[in-house]
């Protein structure tokens, strides 16, 4: 009697089994899916000045005095990934890159600078340290950083920016600059430099 | 009924399931590139799935030439799975196709159907959606404005039922009851009235068929050793899945499918063998309904399109009669090859 109950049950299974093969079809399966988002997402311009002494406006500067400048809260994640955030496996910094704008026609000269970040309040991390070049032609985008382009930048600051990218966390921006070869026609000049992070958010839907 | 119902609804709606996780993704995303580009990416990606559920759906209809005596009747369980062809693993992604979505790296670039194998995120090309609507306010209409992988294939043969069936297919389960009138003539019958399924889904089926035998109207048909019939059926299914639960979002589907054919049977024994041989057409309609929020404003009703299918169908099939249990397999040569298994009962 029990041994014919459980044939039973076995055929009754086995028959289940076979009508809801459709669902077990098209249920989504072990693996799950992988899809990639990614933006090139531009930051607010960031507003920089350069002084130099009255004497020397319309002179060949060979270095200005350093300025800081530090942005607000970025908020990368919950600004343009906050719908794919909980199915995020890993955030990937592609590219950073810069443009800059309203920079006099009449004046010249490159910019080093030196890049760092705080991501939620943290200290300072180092990011980039490297040189704007002819800053008077420099209205398209710049690389700074790419996968094959990695020689001014920090790589451990980056794995801690795509960690806290994948963490929502927010983080700011630190630019120490110094004017180089400046040639200005004002003591002071006012430009806007517009970083772009190119970033990936790989998602992972089980 | 209801476990039928939801069998059939997830068979039919292949999104369904994974629409709330992957579909829901891919087509929020695809739905970034305009109605239009959405429109004319899902007629793509899903064509295997409403074209292969059209051959299905004309599938399963008789398992014999032979009628019932009047008042005679069978009831049928059919799963048909229509073999995907290699060809539509993938489709051509083509740039000129598109306004607002394109392949940044070359014109065109293969990339999977729903049916296709199901393909991590490195081995998926990337597509890029313009910022048409200038988003940022920068004058610029062609810059990118996001990019995404192109969405995967559901990969079935990799999946746990890749081990049942031994091809890429679109599965249709089908029931149905036949009842014999007169004249060598039965009807058949599919019929799901209006289902809720929990909430989250309506479906009905409507289908019918006329079987007639028409040996009796050949001369010499006592000594004729063969069930000679023609049959014609007709099957529509509707349904539509709800994708939020205010149920102001929706995708509906209709398919029809028409089945013209002679049938010839030989019953030996307790087997039958059976062929048949005519004409069948199908087509499909999908509406996405609903609005639907993107980065360059709000879509109402974004997505409508069809398919249409016909040609000559022929189909050989075994059945087994083991008193009233009729056991049956059937393969049927068409664009997308079709094997059906079936079992049902059956009186006179």
């Amino acid at each position: 009697m029990y041994l014919e109950a459980t044939k039973y049950i076995v055929m009754k299974n086995k028959l289940l089994l076979f009508f809801l093969s459709p669902l077990l079809l098209f249920g989504c399966g072990e693996a799950g899916f992988e899809s990639d988002i990614s933006k090139n997402i531009e930051i607010d311009p960031i507003s920089m000045n350069i002084t130099v002494p009255a004497p020397l406006v319309g002179q060949f500067v060979p270095e200005t005095p350093p300025t800081s400048v530090s942005t607000g809260q970025i908020d990368i994640t919950g600004d343009d990934f906050e719908d794919f955030l909980s199915d995020a496996e890993f955030f990937k910094i592609n590219q950073i890159s810069y443009s800059l704008e309203n920079f006099p026609s009449n004046s010249s000269g490159d910019l080093y600078v030196e890049v760092s970040v705080s991501i939620s309040g943290g200290q300072f991390l180092p990011l980039v340290a490297t040189t704007f070049e002819d800053l008077q032609n420099n209205s398209q985008d710049i690389i700074i950083y790419s996968e094959s382009n990695q020689s001014n930048v920090n790589s451990s600051t980056i794995a801690d920016l795509e960690q806290g990218l994948l963490n929502g966390q927010p983080f700011e921006m630190r630019i120490d600059a110094t004017g180089r070869d400046i040639t200005v026609q004002t003591t002071s000049i006012d430009f806007d430099v517009i970083f772009k992070y190119d970033v990936t958010a790989r998602i992972q839907l089980n | 009924m209801k476990r039928i119902t939801r069998i059939v609804l997830s068979t039919v709606f292949v999104l369904t399931l994974c629409f709330n996780a992957k579909a829901q993704l891919d087509l929020g995303l695809l739905l970034e590139a305009g109605a239009g580009d959405a429109t004319t990416y899902l007629q793509n990606y899903m064509a295997p799935a409403f074209r292969g559920l059209g051959y299905g759906m004309n599938g399963g209809w008789y398992q014999t030439a032979k009628p019932h005596k009047t008042l005679g009747f069978d009831l049928s369980v059919s799963l048909m799975a229509s073999q995907v062809p290699e060809a539509d693993e993938f489709f051509s992604f083509k740039n000129s196709d598109y306004t607002n979505f394109y392949y940044a790296n070359g014109n065109s670039v293969n990339v999977p159907t729903m049916f296709g194998p199901n393909l991590g995120a490195d081995d998926l090309p990337q597509l890029s959606v313009r910022d048409f609507s200038d988003e940022d306010n920068d004058g610029d209409l062609s810059e990118e404005l996001i990019r995404i992988s192109a969405p995967t294939g559901l990969g079935l043969e990799e999946s746990e039922v890749g081990d049942l069936l031994p091809f890429n297919a679109v599965p249709t389960p089908m029931v149905q009851l036949g009842v014999g009138l007169f004249k060598g003539t039965d009807l058949k019958v599919r019929f799901v009235p209006e289902q809720n399924v929990e909430d989250e889904a309506t479906i009905s089926l409507l289908g019918f068929g006329l079987m007639h035998d028409i040996t009796q109207w050949l001369p010499g048909e006592k000594i004729i050793p063969f069930s000679l019939s023609v049959f014609g059926g007709f099957t529509q299914l509707n349904t539509e899945i709800f994708l939020n639960d205010e149920k102001t979002q929706s995708m509906a589907l209709e398919a029809n499918s028409f089945l013209a054919q002679a049938i010839i049977s030989k019953k030996i024994l307790f087997i039958t063998p059976y062929a048949g041989l005519g004409y069948a057409t199908s087509s499909a309609n999908v509406k996405l309904k609903g609005t639907y929020e993107t980065e360059n404003g709000d879509l109402v009703d974004p997505i409508d399109f069809g398919y249409e299918d016909n040609g000559f169908r022929a189909n050989v099939g075994l059945t087994l009669h083991l008193a009233i249990i009729r056991i049956n397999a059937e393969y049927a040569f068409q664009e997308y090859d079709t094997v059906t298994v079936g079992f049902g009962i059956s009186i006179r």
